[in-house]
């Protein structure tokens, strides 16, 4: 009894691990989509109205969906630490925090506006927000494009590989 | 939060230990030169700080705090020369970014100013009974920069609303007021309407149309544009009061804009202000009888 309950509990961490790989790709795209809009947003507020941040992020709170979301809330909470921090750590570490999910080229380019935003004059901004967006709708894409075989790998390689070794064990 | 607190809140933690002794002092500006150490302006001159030097990060994080990290809301200011924050002014050098033949903004700042103002209750008093006597009379404040023109527009208008004129004022800079979004800055008069942010030429107009003023006041008259505006106003019933930078009247003369202001008999009185060895002293002149 007690063998047939073990091949179980490996067979079920691997089904498991695999729909963990699959969430885990899932939450990416998701990501990936709502950083997509949130930097279009975030043109059209500055390119209309040259709005400061910290208008900016209140907007980008309400109008944008989580995860990108919960990032300008984190980045709009830690704009009183202006002074002590400069503004690129401030933009990292809510990067860090709140897109997890995305690999790390994509984080980089999020990361990398923080240097600019706030910085340089207007256009500077826009072309390097009209970049960034560019980039992530290619991150997009290919996520898009690798995600059903990565689904069908992440499901069946580990459940596979259990069920090998719990037949093994049997 | 007085001035000295706002632009200290502005400094690094670094810079903001180095200057804090000075509290207590009559701080004029605070001064930051890349690659210099940073000192103060007092009345008698400039003391440089015991202190490092001014690096690349200290200027980013004044203008960082400043601007609340959004260098491009305060590019209409910055076409001039300045950043407003709090009511204080930060002066800005570095390098102007020019496109299609205009500068849109400035990239590597090199050097920042802030100057801290201050309110000096009393400080024309004894010119303010030479002056008006008689009842107001159109009146332009006159100094080189620095020396306090701001200061006494600020105590003439709050003198002025306090003794019952309605003065509306045309706040560009948020200097005169100081207002820092709560409501609190610098008392300009029971009387006193002010309208923050928008240019002299359309805000004086507006003051016009909306507040029924006697005495309309602006902040250093600079531009053609803002001798359009005081044309505008000339001839409506309505008293000015400005400030233009100007060691005397002879100089005044020489600038094309003042000399049309003064052909058109736009100031009947000049109030120029005189500063030697950290004291100040007033002198007022009738232009035209």
């Amino acid at each position: 009894m007690l063998k047939y309950l073990g091949a179980f509990m490996i067979l079920l961490s691997g089904l498991s691990l695999g729909l963990g790989r699959v969430m885990e790709g899932r939450r990416r795209i998701g990501t990936l989509r709502s950083v997509l809009a949130a930097l279009e947003l975030m043109q059209g507020e500055l390119g209309a109205n040259a709005a400061p941040l910290p208008e900016l992020c209140t907007a980008l709170c309400r109008r944008a969906s989580p995860p990108a979301a919960d990032f300008f809330q984190n980045l709009n909470a830690s704009l009183d630490r202006l002074g002590e921090e400069d503004f690129a750590a401030l933009w990292d570490r809510a990067a860090e925090k709140e897109l997890f999910a995305l690999k790390n080229g994509e984080l980089e380019e999020i990361k990398a506006l923080g240097n600019i935003i706030g910085r340089y004059e207007l256009d500077a901004q826009l072309s390097a927000l009209r970049a960034a967006a560019a980039a992530i709708r290619l991150c997009l894409d290919r996520a898009l494009a690798e995600y059903p075989g990565e689904r069908k790998l992440g499901l069946m390689l580990p459940t596979a590989l259990s069920a090998l070794l719990a037949l093994a064990l049997l | 939060m007085d001035g000295f607190e706002k632009a200290m809140s502005l400094l690094p933690p670094r810079l903001r230990q180095a200057v804090l002794p000075f509290g207590d002092r009559q701080v004029e500006e605070i001064r930051l030169r890349i690659d210099r150490r940073p000192s103060l302006l007092f009345a008698g001159g400039e003391t440089a700080l015991d202190t490092g030097r001014t690096s690349n990060e200290d200027i980013r994080c004044v203008l960082e705090k400043a601007t609340g990290a959004s260098l491009h809301s305060a590019a209409p200011a910055l076409r001039e020369g300045y950043i407003s924050c709090m009511g204080l002014r930060v002066g800005v050098c570095g390098r102007g970014v020019i496109q299609k033949g205009e500068l849109t903004g400035f990239r590597d700042f090199s050097s920042l100013a802030l100057r801290i103002p201050r309110e000096c209750r009393g400080a024309c008093d004894g010119v303010i009974h030479q002056m008006y006597k008689n009842g107001f009379e159109n009146t332009l404040i006159l100094s080189p920069p620095g020396v306090g023109k701001t200061t006494a527009l600020r105590e003439l208008i709050r003198r002025l609303s306090d003794e019952g004129m309605r003065v509306g004022v045309v706040d560009e800079r948020n200097e005169l007021a100081a207002a820092d979004g709560n409501g609190a800055g610098f008392d300009l008069g029971a009387c006193s309407d002010v309208l923050t942010g928008v240019a002299k030429v359309q805000g004086a107009m507006m003051l016009l149309r909306g507040m029924n003023p006697q005495l309309i006041a602006l902040d250093e008259i600079s531009s053609p544009g803002d001798a359009v505006a005081l044309e505008q106003i000339c001839g409506c019933g309505v008293g000015l009061l400005a400030s233009a930078h100007a060691a005397g009247r002879e100089e005044l003369e020489r600038r094309p804009v003042y000399r049309r202001m003064l052909e058109l008999g736009i100031f009947s009185r000049t109030l120029t202000i005189h500063s030697e060895g950290g004291r100040r002293s007033y002198r007022t002149e009738v232009l035209r009888c």
